[in-house]
């Protein structure tokens, strides 16, 4: 649906999820994408085709979503930014080169606009791909940076966040959208790229060529002895502490004083609002705890919130059977009785309304 | 605009330019200063099927972008209509396009049902496919929910990227339906 809203000047435009994603992509400097089409994502190829034309830049639909993300292995150990997008399923796909991506510590973008699974599942919005975002997904002892926009402007600015966190810690990123952040229109502002530091450090590493200096190795393979892959083991988990101390990101709304807390993250965040503030409106103290960052998982930030509000309840809500409710029980384990932490969801593409929300909150307030 | 958050449902077959008819919408909004969200279905919607499309319009930050109990609705065949009609709230204006719903055969509702002979005058006019923008002119008169220089405008916006004479027709297609009613 995007019209001609590609210029540089900032105002407000009107775009797709999807497509909001992809002009974000470009105004970040993103050389090469490489994906495969599958619903509910589809409008970002679609999208890029023609722009990255338009600016030179480099659009390749691949002949499966495998080839695609082993493209990005490629393209990004040559030093380019490099970005790809699917669902659900074709994100399962690409676990192997993500896997391979984050071992070789290279910097890319990923992009998974959630659907409804397990199997190939149905291509309605869901949130059952957290443990798949934020336990690894491939195999290995590895992390992605997982982000999660809950609207249009976010979708837009987490992407030009991602190349930069991507590029600066050297490890794949991963924007957590979903069927409904995907296929949603609303405004946002479309600045110019605005970099998250003020320097980035150079990329040394990069397979350009070596004519001139000792070659690079891009290695994911570690036979040295005696103990090579434990070393680099060690290194990846340095680094995954060091991101966790630099890089919680988390909002909280009406969180003061409140008798029970919604966490929820992208769109059901935005769902669980609309029956937060009717709540509110007949004077019922609720709050929301929204993470903006899945990995790593703010879990001082709520922690605090926690400790503030003294006998609160908490109740996590998910287009899943209970997948970030994990992280919540670890975070508050040594603050909150288990019994306080409750849990409201749906599976299978199936989103909760703010009419359910509303309800199952006064259940709970008047048990 | 009153205060309150206008949650719009438009329905038809698919083809029958549901969804575009929510984008111009989307687009009025936006030339008008007000926050707007739509959701349309997609996917496995056909030419032929039902397509849907939801927008939310209010001069606050809007939450939820699932509209549960729209106060409005433009329905452009007699299939969307039992489909959806008891999802609208009572009392909410219903443009139904006359044309293809025949109103003795629908079943009586709570709702202020506005008949728009809309298939037929985009006949008319020489282009079936303007039944859409027709529908929403009328919506716009009912309802005054949007000024009518800002449904314009909007057009302009989408339909820049296509052929100018697209833009053209449903400029006098909107004006049309403005005066049907």
């Amino acid at each position: 649906m995007a019209e001609n809203n590609t210029g540089s000047d900032t105002k407000r435009v009107l775009m797709k999820g999807n497509e909001a994603v992809g002009e974000a992509a470009i105004k970040a400097g993103c050389l090469c994408y490489f994906a495969y089409p599958i619903t509910p994502q589809t409008e970002t190829p679609e999208y890029l085709a023609r722009r990255m034309e338009e600016e030179n830049l480099i659009f390749l639909q691949a002949e499966s979503e495998i080839a695609a993300i082993n493209m990005v292995f490629g393209a990004s150990a040559a030093g380019a930014r490099v970005m790809t997008s699917s669902s659900s399923p074709g994100i399962s796909l690409k676990q192997e080169g993500i896997s391979y991506i984050a071992g070789g510590e290279l910097p890319c973008v990923i992009i998974n606009v959630v659907r409804g699974g397990p199997g190939l599942g149905n291509i309605e919005a869901s949130q059952a791909d957290y443990f798949q975002s934020t336990r690894g997904g491939g195999h290995g002892d590895y992390r992605c940076i997982v982000l999660a926009p809950n609207c249009l402007q976010e979708c837009y600015d987490m992407v030009m966040n991602a190349f930069d966190l991507a590029d600066y810690y050297r490890m794949p990123v991963i924007i957590q959208s979903d069927g409904i952040i995907g296929q949603l229109v609303e405004p946002f502002e479309m600045h110019p790229y605005e970099p998250m530091f003020e320097k980035l450090p150079p990329k040394d590493w990069a397979l350009t060529g070596c004519a001139g200096r000792k070659p690079n190795v891009v290695r994911t393979l570690f036979l040295n002895p005696p103990n090579g892959l434990e070393l680099h083991n060690k290194k990846l988990d340095e680094k995954y502490k060091k991101i966790y101390k630099e890089l919680r990101w988390a909002e909280s709304f009406n969180c003061d004083n409140a008798d029970l807390i919604i966490i929820a993250y992208g769109a059901t965040s935005r769902i669980a609002k609309s029956a937060i503030k009717r709540h509110n409106n007949n004077g019922k103290k609720i709050g929301l705890f929204r993470p903006k960052t899945l990995w790593p998982w703010p879990d001082i930030e709520l922690i605090e919130i926690a400790r503030k509000n003294k006998g609160v309840r908490f109740l996590v809500i998910e287009m899943s059977m209970g997948q970030m409710l994990e992280d919540v029980l670890l975070s508050l384990m040594d603050v909150v009785p288990k019994k306080d932490i409750l849990f409201y969801g749906m599976g299978g593409g199936w989103n909760p309304t703010p009419d359910l929300v509303y309800e199952k909150i006064s259940e709970i307030l008047n048990k | 605009m009153p205060d309150k958050e206008i949650n719009i449902l438009i329905a038809g077959f698919g083809g029958q330019g549901v969804i575009l008819a929510g984008n111009v919408l989307a687009y009025a909004c936006i030339d008008a200063g007000k926050n707007v969200c739509a959701m349309a279905s997609y996917g496995a919607e056909v030419r032929g099927g039902t397509a849907k499309a939801l927008i939310s319009i209010s001069d606050h930050e809007i939450d939820s972008p699932i509209i549960e109990r729209p106060n409005l609705a433009m329905i452009m065949n007699a299939p969307s209509f039992i489909k959806y009609i008891d999802t609208i709230q009572p009392g909410s204006p219903v443009i139904i396009n006359s044309s293809l719903i025949d109103s003795d055969k629908i079943p009586k509702t709570k709702h202020d049902v506005v008949k728009v002979d809309a298939t037929n005058f985009a006949i008319k006019m020489g282009n079936i496919k303007v039944a859409n923008i027709i529908m929403l002119g009328a919506m716009i008169k009912k309802t005054h929910i949007l000024e009518p220089q800002s449904v314009v405008n909007g057009m302009k916006r989408a339909f820049y990227k296509g052929k100018k004479g697209l833009y053209y027709i449903n400029e006098s297609a909107f004006h049309a339906g403005y005066d049907l009613i």
